[in-house]
């Protein structure tokens, strides 16, 4: 399991994405699969910095990423208890694509609020044959 | 993201703004696209050539930002014309039924003799 926490700024959102997409081929994914759970990530970090902090660099999101024999768990998360947020489809375009992104990239997405602040859980099933180690 | 900006003529020899993306076109770097489409729009530019050949990455907010120029384009009776997209950001536009609402060139010549 791998953690990296940024300080809630959108000029992060590259370091996520490089960072992410370097632990990833650690594990021998393959670009596609890559390129989906690091595209859909960023979704649900940019959703987190703008919704929950509203850009204020106090906060902070975490990417926690798990793999097991035919899964990757991708979970997002803000240290704002009591604070709920989530990631839903609405008039807004933007929120729109994102959340259309995110679900069609991924096999799985939900939300959940507990005692330490709000978490987005996105996993993604993968085939041995993907991963070239 | 770095954006070039150079002033040509299309096929029929109307102005036309091309800007030249390099870089990621995300939450953050997209507000600089969005304030400079601002401005253009509102000096009366209303075609548009927006080469991504440099841009390996865009998220939901980007295509925001192109949205919002293509919308300001089309109200003054002008277009939009995306060239050099790589594959991984034409899955985007896929993705979000995007790919119906643009137009897509190989290159710059292309798009300004598209008529």
């Amino acid at each position: 399991m791998s953690i990296f926490v940024v300080q809630s700024k959108l000029e992060n959102l590259k370091a996520v994405r490089d960072w992410l997409g370097k632990v990833l081929s650690g594990y021998g994914f393959d670009e596609k699969t890559r390129f989906a759970i690091v595209t859909a990530t960023n979704e649900v970090v940019t959703n987190v910095i703008v919704h929950t902090y509203k850009e204020a660099s106090f906060g902070k999101v975490g990417i926690e990423v798990g793999v097991s024999e035919n899964l990757v768990e991708v979970r997002v998360f803000d240290f704002r208890p009591g604070y709920q947020i989530s990631l839903k489809s609405s008039s807004d375009p933007e929120s729109g694509f994102g959340l259309r992104i995110v679900r069609n990239l991924m096999d799985e997405f939900f939300h959940f609020h507990d005692e330490r602040g709000n978490n987005f859980v996105l996993r993604k099933h993968v085939s041995t044959r993907v991963r070239s180690k | 993201m770095t954006i070039e900006v150079h002033t040509l003529k299309d096929g029929n020899g109307n102005e036309v703004i091309l800007f030249k993306l390099f870089g990621d076109l995300d939450a953050f770097s997209s507000k600089d696209f969005k304030n400079m489409v601002i401005d253009f729009a509102e000096k009366g530019h209303n075609r548009y050539i927006v080469d991504l050949s440099g841009t390996p990455f865009i998220d939901s907010s980007g295509l925001v930002a192109l949205i919002s120029l293509l919308k300001r384009a089309r109200m003054m009776d002008g277009y939009v014309r995306l060239v050099g997209i790589q594959q991984s950001v034409k899955e985007i536009f896929e993705i979000t039924g995007l790919d119906k609402v643009f137009e897509f060139y190989d290159t710059v010549e292309e798009a300004l003799q598209a008529g």
